[in-house]
Formats: structure tokens, sequence, C-alpha cells
């Protein structure tokens, strides 16, 4: 039990409001107590309707219009549009490779599907194939390595996307870490000032 | 308004600002409003006040006492305890008579310390509820540190002589 008699002097302190911060907080954390004495016990209400006041929370959030919003914003608008933009790009691509398809077997083909899709390497295997076994060659092939061109460019595609998103985030993350440092230091000031 | 300071100073007092907001106006949902409308103040401050800023909570108490008092003015509303204080009674446990009591007696100096003068109970709240010290309750309140120590004093030789009536 906490010796009730240096609280007694406090008590009168405080009601002459002469007592400091601390002081009053030695009081608050002893009425929260279940020991009190009879004589003081009468003051536990005053005591506990500070403690419950101290306790009331705002349920409302208390911003309406927060900030980071405008990254998540900006966030969201990249993504739709690179989104759009694979979608469109995508489209593109498969009109001109059926465009350039039609001619089979010519070099011009060959060139747009080069042009366009960045991948030689694979035109070239088929044209071995076609010499290899020309009775195999065709619209059938072609249009399964067309396929196969388009699911590549599409990877890539979303490969870059994903890295650009990346590099945001990363970009956001050391933004955060910086911010935390910032925190951290003011923190380690207001101890300092507290302790000394 | 740096995003940063905000963090730092601003959104950790809400609570605070919004138990200062409802002592003077004694409604959750306009005390709610105001905080609203304070953050939003200090959110649009210039970055050049922000530096010249000695003491956030202070000032923002300010903006807070000045919008709770025009809202109580514009609104003429009388003060009353918040409902959910007068909840928390009902919901106790009635099995345990102590505490009911108890309850009942807090509930009592509750509505003591919102009887009090203007003056009184906003400087009553900010040190016994808020913590402040004296140079920050000047501040907020615009009084001077002898008119701040005077409604303390005041203020709870009031509560005390109200509980224990032979003082």
């Amino acid at each position: 039990m906490i010796d009730p008699q240096p609280i007694r002097a406090l008590l009168e302190k405080y009601w002459a409001a002469e007592t400091t911060i601390e002081e009053d907080r030695q009081l608050k954390n002893f009425f929260a107590s279940n020991d009190i004495p009879e004589d003081l016990q009468l003051y536990s209400p005053f005591f506990q309707a500070l403690r419950e006041e101290q306790q009331v929370r705002m349920v409302r959030a208390a911003v309406k219009y927060r900030p980071y919003r405008i990254f998540l914003t900006a966030a969201a608008s990249i993504i739709l549009l690179l989104a759009v933009g694979i979608g469109w790009k995508m489209t593109f691509t498969a009109k001109t490779t059926a465009i350039s398809l039609q001619p089979v077997g010519q070099v011009p083909a060959q060139v747009a599907i080069e042009q366009d899709l960045h991948s030689g390497l694979m035109l070239a295997q088929v044209s071995t194939e076609e010499k290899k076994c020309p009775a195999k060659t065709g619209s059938k092939m072609r249009k399964k390595t067309t396929e196969k061109l388009e699911a590549q460019y599409a990877m890539e595609e979303i490969k870059a996307a994903l890295s650009l998103v990346s590099s945001k985030i990363k970009k956001g993350r050391l933004a955060a870490a910086k911010g935390a440092d910032h925190l951290e230091n003011i923190d380690r000031v207001f101890k300092k000032k507290a302790t000394g | 308004m740096n995003w940063v300071i905000f963090q730092a100073y601003i959104y950790p007092i809400r609570h605070k600002l919004y138990r200062f907001a409802l002592k003077i106006t004694g409604d959750r949902h306009d005390a709610e409003d105001i905080v609203q409308d304070v953050m939003e103040k200090v959110w649009k401050n210039s970055a050049e006040s922000d530096h010249n800023m000695i003491n956030w909570e202070a000032w923002c108490m300010t903006l807070t006492k000045n919008q709770s008092l025009d809202k109580t003015r514009s609104l003429s509303k009388r003060r009353t305890l918040p409902l959910a204080e007068n909840e928390a009674f009902e919901s106790t446990s009635p099995s345990l008579i102590r505490e009911i009591e108890m309850q009942d007696l807090t509930t009592r100096v509750k509505q003591m310390m919102q009887d009090l003068p203007e003056k009184q109970r906003l400087v009553m709240h900010l040190r016994d509820v808020e913590e402040l010290s004296y140079e920050e309750i000047t501040q907020a309140l615009g009084l001077s540190l002898d008119q701040v120590k005077v409604n303390l004093f005041r203020a709870r030789k009031y509560i005390r002589e109200k509980m224990v009536p032979e003082h």
C-alpha cells in the first residue's frame, strides 16, 4: 500500500493550484489504485472523472482529405494508363501481324513482323523450319509463331509495367524511410529535452 | 504545411482537440466538425508560418477554442454532458453496487465541472485533462499567467467545496 501521508500533503497543494503536472499525475495514479484510505475516498470520483475525460476519443476520421490519397490516385492513374497502353499496343500489334501475314512466305511479311515485334530470332527459326519441311509451313505455322511472339511481347510489356510500378514503390519506401528517420530524430530531441 | 510536421505534431493531438471542442460545445458531432475544420485550416497553413510557429498544440487549441465558441454562440446551444457518459452509467454491471455508486458520483463531478464559468472550465480542462503547462494555457486561451492560475484555483476550490461541503 502506498504511504498516504505524502499524498495528503500533495492533495492540499493540488487544491491550492500549486502542483506541477508531474505531481498531478502522481495523484491521478494514486486515486486509480484500489488502496485508497477511507478519508480520501471522497475525492476518488473527481479523479475518476478526469481519467474518463482523458479517455474520450474522436470516432470520426479527423482529416477529410488525407494527403497520401494524392499518391494513391497518382499510382492508380499510372496503372490505368499502362493498362490502356498495353491493350492498345497489343491490338495494334495483332492487326499489323495479321495484315503482314497475308503474303505468306514473302520477305516483306517477315520484315513487318521483325520490325514490329523485335523478334527476328523466332522468324529465323520459322524460316529454317520452312526449309526443313516445306509441307508443314504455311499459314498454320506462321499463326502459331505469331501467337508466341504476341505472348512474348505482352510478357515484356507486363514486365516493363511491373518494373515501373516497382521503381515507384521503391521511391516511396525511400521517402517513407527518410520521413521515419526524421521523426526518430525529433523524438530523440524531445526525449533528450525531457531527460535533460 | 509540411506533411512531416502535420504527422508529428498535429495529427496526434486530434483527440485532445476533440475533447476541448466537446468541452465547449457539449455536442459530439459539432466537436468532430470543428476538429476537421481545424485540421484542414492547419493543413492549408503556409510553409512560411510553419517556420515561425513555436507551439503547435497551443495554436491548435486556440483555433479549436475560437471555432467552438463561434459555433456555440451561433447556435445558442445549451451545454450538456455528452450522451456517451450517461450511456457508460447505464452499461455498468448492476451487480456491482459500489461501482454504480462511484459512476453516479463521477457523473455528478463531471456535471459540476461543466457548470463552472467558461474560463475556469477551460483552464481546468487544459490543465487537468490535457496536462498542458501554464505557458501553453496562456497561449491557447489568451490569458495572463496570473489569470490562468487564479481561474484554476477557483475551479478546483469550487469542485472541492461541492464534493466536501464543510470545506
